[in-house]
């Protein structure tokens, strides 16, 4: 009932809203500089257009520094590995500071707006909604975000008392997001290119952020340039036509398929500094995968792009982990990727509820959430592997990703070096000769 | 003047002196274990002999992370790479300043020069000196391994600009001098130095009895080929002192040959054991696997040594032979590391480190590329070292004509600073056997090495030659490719009758 009143019925002018991203329990924060609640900052622009006092808490952004802060929280065992387990983000005690704050102001919410992000971060935005109800016990919690949507049946259960409403999200989803809610101005601003928004409006919002301070973007849509490249265009046509000074950088999103020299020309002249590509394989256990459109894309970004070779310029992002993932071929795409592209980084696939693929595999999985965080490679026995055999392959990817004065070593490469290094590991000319083995001297 | 053996011509009366450590000019520094020990060592021995004033000016001395400042001096264009050279550490018009606001005039500069190839900034050290003392200079002694190594050169080139005669140090003053413990009391007795040093340099042993190619310890110990000791006891008792007067927790052993004597050895370990104090050591430079047993690295790790650099260099035991290291063997490195292991070092961990040589004449650059893979895959850890041919050694002794022979385009002729290993001075005289090497290769194979260690998850590195299946995969893609390549090239050995200059100035390419 509650989910179709209005917002005027749910909450009068005077109403105080607090929106809470919490702080994440995991093994590793992937993109840790990049994370926003672009959504709960979306229902707060909202909010603030409605006169309501808002405030916000992004446990995720630093309170000092650039960098996540982390503790040790516990450990997660998988196989025979103890893998240890971090509170990433503000820590309670930084979050019951911040209470204490609000109070000595006299600012009490009379809603809570909570955002959980990934269904396996449950656990975390189930100790912080325990902190908040028991802070401010009249207030009325609510659920929104991944979680609250794919797992409602889950959060309900967990997160009793709590009421998930995605009205409020849905309504805000063409919303700007309104970075004057944070206390300490973020580096960077996530911007959403296909909601329905025209170049305008996007170029509005980012000159906006400019005069905020901000000069770095990323757009969050899953994919970009997506169904309508015309309109990316026209963003980054708009861009360059006003001059903005801003850096741009593509975290996953974009696809080399979608890469013209037009493209490619407009993105840099726009700002675009980092490119991480998008992982176009389709998920077919026997496929190596086509690696044509990055030879091509690659080809476009150097020659009329102007970005580096094998430096942070250009990352390919590969998929593993994926339920009948052929490891063979995981590892082949992955070394001739890292020849092509310069760069690779391992996108661990990640189980998402409601999916096909989810439905399809779902039997596979643990049933605890947590546990099908994709970083610990729920589908490895599935696939007959190990969780061992990933991080083998994750130490491969970290030597064909390292980077020594800025660059990566091509291993497949034409030059000499590399000749005479593939020579020696395939005759095993590395192995030395050894005329005696000698015993251990353990005098 | 060259002062050889002869303390009584360093000691003349004075009572007062400046000591500086000069900045450096180079492509690359790497400043953790900076500190001037012998420079040190001298302010010790001064003191001894009388002298009442001295103030350090450590160029060199490093911030909270043990990093020094460094500005942008040059571009250095090597065939198709340009390198950038640095001023690492305080600029010449800061030492300027810092001479000037000196509360005494010294009687005498003392000054140190360590790498042959790093003497220019002495030279201009010593112009500095000159512009702040004018008139009455005080007298400037210049000492340490540039001075020992080409004493002729330092005598030439250092005062030249400044018009003074300089008096060269060549090799050590005396026992007393070189036994002494360092004075550390100089950057805790003054402001110039925010942060004061937490580490310590030792210098337990002097001497090898090897005459290793690339090495010219020979001639830095005036071609005495005698492991000198310290006594274990004094060694302890200078750990001690440093540990409790000033916090050092942190100690390095610099020395010719560290494990050389062993029950020497062994009994200083059991010295600095019985002080109970709870202390890091590190041999940076490095320990000869073959002399490694698991006695001493149990008792080395019992006493602090955290990390390990074993001396590899190469795999091929002819190549170590023609650099006149026939005591190196593989066999011996392999045996070294198991005994590391069985001593509790861990493979892949950084606490185990393999040094890979590079970059000399002659050299064959498979082998290199094989022994930095066979290290990978024995230590996990693979230190690059360029090599620079050092004045006194055999190596340079043999290349001299080639290094010092007129160069195209112009004819110009290299100096010392020139030799800088970092600078590839082998490169023409390798192209010879490699016709296709390029100045990029030699970044492209030490960026290789450096790539080895870099792929660490979970403590562990990326094993290539492993026998998992991700393992063989990769080897499998490498080996695909490497079927449809011809073998590099063979070992071709360099016609040493060419006249050098044919090399240098292209002709017959």
């Amino acid at each position: 009932m509650m989910k179709r009143k209005s917002l005027k019925k749910q909450h009068t002018q005077q109403q105080r809203i607090l929106l809470v991203s919490p702080p994440v329990y995991d093994i590793r924060l992937d993109w840790a500089r990049w994370h926003q609640p672009l959504g709960l900052l979306q229902v707060g622009s909202l909010l603030l257009e409605r006169g309501y006092g808002v405030r916000l808490f992004d446990c995720l952004q630093p309170l000092q520094g650039k960098r996540v802060q982390r503790k040790k929280l516990d450990s997660v065992s998988v196989e025979n590995h103890e893998l240890a387990r971090w509170h990433f983000g503000w820590s309670w005690e930084q979050i019951e500071d911040k209470i204490e704050d609000l109070k000595e102001e006299k600012w009490k919410p009379d809603v809570i707006y909570v955002t959980c992000m990934m269904t396996f971060w449950w656990e975390s935005t189930r100790d912080l909604v325990r902190l908040v109800r028991k802070r401010f016990p009249k207030a009325r919690i609510i659920l929104g975000g991944v979680y609250a949507s794919l797992c409602p049946n889950h959060a309900r259960q967990q997160l009793r008392g709590v009421r998930l409403d995605s009205t409020i999200g849905k309504k805000a989803k063409t919303e700007a997001t309104d970075l004057s809610l944070y206390e300490r101005m973020p580096h960077f601003s996530g911007v959403l290119l296909n909601r329905s928004r025209s170049a305008n409006q996007i170029v509005k919002e980012i000159e906006a952020k400019i005069a905020l301070g901000v000069r770095e973007f990323a757009f969050f849509d899953d994919e970009i340039p997506g169904k309508n490249p015309k309109h990316f265009e026209g963003v980054l046509d708009l861009i360059i036509q006003k001059g903005l000074d801003i850096k741009l950088r593509a975290l996953g999103n974009l696809s080399p398929k979608a890469l013209t020299q037009n493209l490619v020309i407009k993105m840099r002249e726009a700002g675009y500094r980092q490119i991480f590509l998008h992982d176009d394989r389709a998920l077919d256990p026997d496929a190596k995968g086509d690696l044509s459109a990055y030879e091509r894309g690659i080809e476009l970004l150097l020659t009329h792009g102007g970005y580096k070779p094998r430096t942070e310029d250009i990352t390919a992002m590969v998929l593993v982990g994926y339920p009948s993932e052929n490891l063979d071929h995981t590892v082949e795409r992955l070394t001739r990727l890292a020849h092509i592209v310069g760069s690779v980084n391992l996108v661990p696939f990640q189980p998402t509820p409601g999916t096909d693929i989810y439905q399809r595999y779902e039997k596979h999985l643990p049933p605890e959430l947590e546990k099908q965080n994709g970083k610990l490679f729920p589908f490895a026995k599935f696939n007959g592997a190990s969780f061992s055999d990933y991080q083998e392959l994750t130490r491969l990817a970290a030597l064909l990703n390292s980077k020594y004065r800025s660059t990566t070593f091509d291993f497949l490469g034409d030059d000499q070096i590399a000749q005479m290094v593939r020579y020696s590991i395939a005759n095993e000319t590395w192995k030395p000769k050894l005329r005696v083995t000698l015993p251990l001297a353990t005098r | 003047m060259i002062i050889r053996d002869n303390p009584s011509q360093v000691l003349n009366g004075a009572k007062s002196a400046i000591l500086i450590n000069p900045p450096i000019y180079d492509t690359q520094y790497w400043a953790y274990w900076s500190q001037p020990h012998g420079l040190l060592k001298v302010a010790t021995w001064l003191r001894k002999n009388g002298y009442e004033q001295l103030r350090l000016i450590d160029c060199l001395a490093t911030d909270s992370k043990r990093r020094v400042r460094q500005r942008h001096r040059d571009v250095v264009q090597r065939d198709d790479i340009a390198k950038q050279l640095w001023t690492f550490g305080m600029s010449l018009d800061e030492l300027e300043i810092r001479l000037r606001e000196t509360s005494f005039v010294p009687g005498e500069i003392w000054i140190t020069s360590i790498m042959t190839y790093w003497w220019e900034s002495t030279r201009d050290v010593i112009d500095v000196v000159k512009r702040v003392y004018p008139q009455n200079t005080p007298r400037i002694l210049v000492g340490g391994i540039y001075p020992t190594l080409d004493p002729e050169h330092a005598n030439r080139h250092l005062g030249e600009r400044a018009g003074i005669d300089i008096n060269v140090v060549d090799g050590e003053i005396c026992d007393d001098a070189a036994n002494a413990r360092t004075d550390l009391s100089l950057y805790y007795n003054d402001d110039l130095y925010e942060t004061k040093p937490r580490y310590a340099l030792i210098t337990g042993s002097r001497g090898c009895r090897f005459n290793c190619a690339y090495c010219a310890q020979l001639k830095l110990n005036h071609e005495n080929p005698k492991v000198r000791s310290r006594s274990p006891q004094e060694i302890a008792d200078e750990i001690e002192e440093k540990y409790k007067k000033y916090g050092v927790r942190e100690f390095a052993f610099y020395e010719d040959n560290l494990l050389f004597n062993r029950d020497d050895f062994l009994e200083r370990l059991a010295e600095i054991r019985k002080r109970g104090l709870k202390i890091s050591i590190y041999a940076p430079e490095g320990i000869e696997p073959r002399l490694v047993d698991l006695e001493f690295l149990n008792e080395m790790r019992a006493t602090g040594f955290r990390k390990l650099h074993l001396a590899l260099e190469t795999i091929d035991n002819e190549i170590a032979r023609g650099w006149n290291r026939k005591q190196a063997t593989i066999e011996a490195f392999e045996r070294a590391v198991e005994v590391a292991k069985k001593a509790g070092w861990a493979v892949g961990s950084q606490d185990l480190n393999a040094f890979v040589i590079f970059g000399l004449p002659d050299e064959d650059l498979q082998v290199t590329i094989n022994t930095a893979l066979y290290a990978s895959q024995k230590v996990g850890s693979v230190i690059p070292m360029l090599f620079t041919p050092v004045p006194g050694s055999i190596l340079f002794r043999q290349h001299e004509d080639y290094l010092f022979s007129p160069r195209a385009p112009d004819g110009e002729r290299w100096d010392l600073q020139d030799l800088n290993g970092k600078l590839l001075p082998f490169l023409e005289y390798n192209q010879q056997k490699y016709p296709w090497l390029r100045a990029s290769d030699y970044l492209r194979l030490e960026s290789f090495m450096m790539h080895l260690n870099n792929s660490k998850v979970r403590t562990r590195p990326f094993n290539f030659a492993s026998a998992h299946p991700v393992s063989r995969v990769f080897r499998n893609v490498l080996s695909d490719v490497a079927k449809n390549e011809s073998a590099p090239s063979p070992s071709v050995r360099i016609d040493l009758k060419q006249p050098t200059s044919s090399i240098l100035m292209g002709v017959g390419k």
